[in-house]
């Protein structure tokens, strides 16, 4: 495991940095240390943000910030080795029919690809959730192939229905709730991503791979009523490394 | 019950924060000025975290539909009940009937209306604080009807009034400590920055204060990492934008300062047009 640097954010906070760049195995590092210090500070820790090679430790006042930063630099450092991970792995069901995806179109003919091409690309990949921010439950997803690399719209939409998945850039996501946006729209998934009535609100979390699954509009129907229901099971397995 | 009447400029329930779930996108939230909303709840000997009600520039109209005791501290925005001006800073007891409205703000921006117990709007995620998509609204509305804790009659409130020191409201010195990206500006940058009269624009809210007026100082992109409530972001373009309660999680601007928590609640005691300077301690 590399070493992140520590430093002291604001009056009850600790910042930890690795190398600067956008990596899955600089991503793990994240994650390990979120693991290990989540166990080991317990109470005096309020919440832990990790991103794409740095995480946030928010303390709660009481705590010394300048005390605990040594023994989080002391501790990171017994913990040399790679311990391996153990993650969820999240099938999502996604409908790229044109009634969900209003950008699909120009999308394959900018990229001068079939529709049948571009979901293939964009369900054969294992991806990466980073973390998730932007907006409540918004996964920041890493993987997409170059392919489908697109820059967003140039005038946002005043309303993108929750569930849309969208490209952007270098990126893919998924809409968690109705929201202005300006990402390129290529279908939506009948799952809710964010629901404060649930415990946790958020069906991803930091360091879950995802794979989309192409599924019919019929399909879409009837998840939408299966998560109405509380009958649809999530496909997932846990994945090591 | 306590109706809203009209529910003024921008009105909110708020608490401490909503803490637990920034890792999931969701922001902390709570009140603005976090000084003046305790010591709010302390007049009453109401607990730190119950519930109080922000109120912004220009106030509320509430009727009162049982009696009540409640504590208005922060911004004077020349509160009345009846049309009788009441003092801030103390408890005050509201009949039935009682209609409790507001002027404009002479001093401030932000004041906390505490009731005993707290206000009981709905608990999302182990916090009463208003945020789009997480409460049911993202702010008061003409016609909501608020409950009230049943032992608000007899509350034993603290006689003495507790009041902020009025440098808290006029002070244009807001402390800053170095933030991750400061070391990575050149000397001069630093010193232009820490030298610059800035205009609090606006378009300031509770997500961000943008601060203007301070030319040929620029940020840069950074890959996305945690911010949070006072983070002073340093953009390309060369936009001076702090952080507030509602800030998203995570910022892909550099942090070039971070403010305290006494400079968080002051700072949003500033409006539009305020001139402030950054100072590093």
């Amino acid at each position: 495991m590399k070493q992140p640097t520590l430093k002291s954010f604001g009056d009850s906070a600790i910042l930890l940095e690795w190398e600067n760049t956008i990596s899955n195995d600089i991503h793990k590092d994240v994650l390990r240390a979120q693991t290990l210090l989540k166990d080991v500070l317990g109470d005096q820790l309020l919440e832990i943000v990790p991103a794409y090679a740095s995480m946030a430790l928010y303390f709660n006042r009481q705590v010394s910030v300048d005390k605990v930063k040594n023994e989080i630099e002391q501790l990171l450092q017994k913990e040399s080795e790679a311990t391996a991970l153990e993650r969820e792995k999240i099938k999502i069901p996604v409908c790229y029919d044109e009634a969900f995806a209003p950008d699909i179109q120009e999308l394959v003919e900018k990229k001068n690809i079939s529709i049948d091409a571009l979901i293939t690309l964009h369900t054969q990949p294992t991806y990466t959730v980073y973390f998730l921010g932007f907006l409540p439950g918004f996964p920041y997803l890493g993987g997409l192939d170059s392919k489908l690399h697109h820059p967003r719209k140039s005038t946002p939409r005043k309303k993108v229905e929750a569930g849309s998945v969208g490209i952007a850039g270098g990126q893919t996501g998924i809409y968690p709730s109705n929201s202005p946006g300006g990402w390129n729209i290529i279908g939506r998934t009948p799952l809710a991503l964010f629901s404060v009535e649930k415990q946790p609100p958020s069906l991803l979390k930091a360091g879950n791979l995802l794979q989309f699954e192409s599924i019919s509009a019929k399909e879409y129907e009837s998840i939408i009523e299966k998560v109405r229901s509380g009958d649809y099971k999530i496909k997932k397995e846990i994945i090591h490394g | 019950m306590v109706e809203v009447i009209h529910p003024g400029m921008y009105t909110t329930i708020q608490d401490l924060g909503r803490f637990g779930y920034r890792n999931l996108g969701i922001p902390l939230c709570g009140a603005m000025d976090r000084m003046s909303a305790t010591l709010a709840n302390r007049i009453l000997n109401n607990s730190d975290e119950d519930a109080i009600m922000e109120i912004t520039l220009m106030g509320p109209k509430l009727r009162f539909q049982e009696d009540a005791i409640i504590a208005i501290v922060g911004a004077d925005l020349h509160p009345k009940v009846n049309d009788k001006s009441v003092e801030m800073n103390t408890m005050v007891s509201i009949s039935k009937g009682g209609l409790l409205s507001f002027g404009n703000a002479s001093v401030g921006t932000r004041a906390y209306i505490a009731v005993a117990g707290g206000w009981q709007t709905s608990l999302v995620l182990g916090s009463r604080s208003m945020y789009n998509g997480v409460t049911e609204a993202s702010a008061l509305d003409k016609g909501d009807l608020l409950a009230l804790k049943e032992q608000s009659k007899n509350v034993h409130a603290k006689q003495s009034s507790l009041q902020l020191e009025t440098s808290h409201f006029n002070t244009a010195k807001i402390k800053v400590n170095e933030g991750p990206e400061w070391k990575q500006l050149s000397t001069s940058l630093q010193q232009k920055i820490l030298k610059g009269n800035y205009t609090v624009s606006p378009q300031s809210n509770r997500m961000a204060y943008r601060l203007e007026g301070v030319a040929g100082i620029k940020g840069s992109e950074i890959i996305t990492s945690p911010v949070q409530p006072g983070t002073v972001q340093l953009t390309p373009s060369g936009d001076c934008i702090v952080l507030m309660r509602d800030a998203q999680t995570t910022g892909g601007y550099s942090r070039i300062l971070q403010l305290s928590e006494q400079a968080i609640c002051e700072l949003a005691q500033k409006r539009g047009g305020a001139t402030v300077q950054l100072v590093l301690t």
